[in-house]
């Protein structure tokens, strides 16, 4: 919503681009091989991965420009990481405002001060700042410079007919009426998926009761990056309100609605504006400021239970919706989009075979259960739904003003990549190894001169390969192999002697690690990967 | 513990029904942190709960 007198789309920082609908007409029915619904970030994040491959995909999106508002803003590094796996990570670091800290206040005192894992081996920071229109702008620019991207915007897709090895998809412009048939499609048409719908999925879970309204405000506010949480402030007593920086001199002002105050009055501009003002005033800022947008959310944990149904895959909101605390929505959507993508990549290059496949819902799902537990304990701190929570919480926060132990309960648990532990492309640990990071886990990366380990990194598997190249090594292996000094330090880190290996899928995460490694024994890894072989 | 079990009466009294569960969560909260075993403070709270009625 924009304050009156603006029109949806008027931003006071953000010029939203009005795309065309397809000018071409389609008489008769189109057959491609991956057919993307939604130009979202998640979308075009699967776009971007499948194009790096060689993959042609056509994107349709109903809307004809970007979605409104700021929405998601904390992206995690590990999304950071996507993104230059995409080319477009210049764009991102330019733009977003990394963080680390974050401090929580109760009654106006601060209770905690936490900061996130970071070092001179990390290329990212844990945490970015940016508006959702920005991250679409960024993913977008890139996606039309890609010859096999084709997106279709004010192209609203009616009706979907799943069959075993395709699907048809109806699909309505200003121009025409068509039909489209494609092998694969993407759902990334978030949270009211028209996909999921016309398939009569329903999400199952859990709906918590607080309501929050997010209201970004532009103001000159010399605070820096740092993630603020008010638990009962003067402003909002009962509630809570958190506070992220934003480029533009936005400001996100994220406040629950409180238990005597009617949710459909809280939506109207006035109330929002007091609201906002009170909170303003709580944290000391006595300056001008003007109201950008607002929306409202309730916190959810919804999922599908298989995000596979056939040639159908649901990546993003449209597979799954979690709260916000602790930023999971867009940096899980990333991630399905990226798994999903390269795994369709090697199908369709004819590197591997449709059951590598079977491993997304597996891995994907197992991160959604993930993100759930979290996101619940986070979501039940921020809006205890209960006498029992609200007690408990109230009284670790009363605690917290002298207790450091009290003030962690209130730690938001921020996002961290899932460890695919349990899918059928993650190897049993090499107990030999003491140290690194465990199969099914993301690299832990590491400044090697002036290099980082992720920079070393392609789009095939690699092979992480501590000691000079093994014998019988062929040039022509379809595996990027990076050489590291057994007696370097992130060799020591990795627990690593002269000989050891680890094995890298293009999403980072780790399949398995041998001690003492032989290249056959990789090599036969990598094709029953391939295959789709339970390692 | 005849003489905690005065003050801890002093206190209900002094804090009422409104605050005293907040008083006692926040005890709770603090003795779990000073003894730091897990099992035990799970027992404990099981304990805790039995004959409540009686």
């Amino acid at each position: 919503m924009r304050p009156f007198g603006r029109e949806q789309l008027e931003s006071l920082y953000f010029e939203y681009p009005k795309f065309r609908a397809p000018k071409f007409n389609k008489n008769k029915e189109e057959a491609v091989d991956v057919t993307i619904v939604g130009a979202g970030p998640i979308g075009l994040t699967a776009a971007l991965t499948l194009a790096k491959y060689g993959v042609s995909s056509v994107i349709l999106e109903a809307k004809d420009t970007f979605n409104d508002g700021s929405r998601a803003i904390c992206i995690a590094r590990q999304s950071f990481h996507i993104f230059d796996t995409l080319g477009v990570i210049n764009q991102f670091t330019k733009k977003a405002l990394g963080w680390t800290k974050g401090r929580s206040f109760y009654r106006g005192k601060q209770i905690l001060e936490f900061d996130m894992p970071d070092s001179k081996n990390q290329k990212y920071r844990p945490m970015y700042n940016l508006e959702q229109q920005y991250i679409e702008k960024f993913l977008h620019d890139e996606a039309i410079k890609q010859p096999n991207i084709d997106i279709r915007w004010q192209s609203r897709v009616e009706n979907i007919n799943v069959h075993k090895d395709h699907a048809i998809l109806e699909i309505n412009d200003p121009n025409q009426n068509y039909k489209l048939k494609t092998k694969w499609v993407l759902a990334a048409d978030g949270a009211n998926s028209t996909i999921r719908n016309s398939m009569n999925l329903r999400l199952n879970g859990e709906n918590f009761e607080g309501c929050y309204i997010i209201a970004d405000v532009q103001m000159k506010h010399d605070y820096p990056t740092i993630r603020r949480a008010l638990f009962d402030p003067d402003c909002r007593r009962g509630g809570t309100v958190l506070i992220h920086k934003q480029p533009e001199n936005i400001w996100r002002i994220d406040y629950q609605i409180i238990n005597d105050e009617d949710p459909l009055e809280a939506v109207k501009e006035n109330i929002v504006r007091e609201s906002v003002s009170a909170v303003l005033l709580d944290i000391g800022y006595t300056g001008t400021w003007e109201l950008e947008w607002w929306s409202n959310y309730s916190a959810n944990t919804l999922a599908l239970d298989s995000y596979r149904h056939g040639p159908v895959f649901f990546i993003g909101d449209s597979a799954h919706i979690v709260p916000i605390f602790g930023v999971r929505g867009l940096n899980n959507g990333l991630a399905d989009a990226q798994n999903i993508g390269w795994k369709l990549a090697f199908l369709l290059k004819g590197k591997a075979t449709k059951e590598l496949l079977n491993s997304y819902t597996t891995e994907r799902r197992g991160a959604t259960l993930d993100v759930f537990a979290n996101a619940v304990k986070s979501t039940r701190f921020m809006t205890p739904p209960s006498y029992g929570w609200l007690t408990m919480r109230d009284a670790a926060l009363s605690l917290a003003l002298r207790y450091k132990f009290a003030g962690e309960l209130a730690n938001p648990r921020q996002m961290k990549p899932y460890t695919y532990v349990n899918s059928q492309l993650t190897m049993k640990d090499d107990k030999r190894f003491k140290l690194g990071p465990k199969p099914g886990a993301v690299i832990e990366n590491f400044l090697t001169g002036n290099n980082f380990l992720s920079d070393n990194l392609d789009d095939k598997f690699n092979v992480i390969w501590f000691g000079k190249k093994p014998k019988k090594y062929n040039e022509e292996l379809d595996l990027n192999i990076i050489y590291i000094d057994p007696k370097s330090e992130i060799s020591k880190h990795y627990g690593a002697i002269d000989g050891s290996a680890y094995l890298i899928r293009p999403d980072m995460h780790i399949v398995g690690r041998w001690y003492q490694a032989e290249l056959k024994s990789i090599l036969s890894t990598y094709q029953k990967i391939l295959n789709g072989e339970k390692l | 513990m005849e003489k905690i079990y005065e003050i801890l009466a002093i206190k209900i009294d002094e804090f009422g029904k409104d605050k005293s569960n907040i008083f006692f969560a926040k005890l709770v909260l603090l003795l779990a942190n000073e003894l730091n075993n897990f099992d035990k403070m799970a027992a404990y709270i099981e304990e805790a709960t039995l004959d409540l009625d009686h």
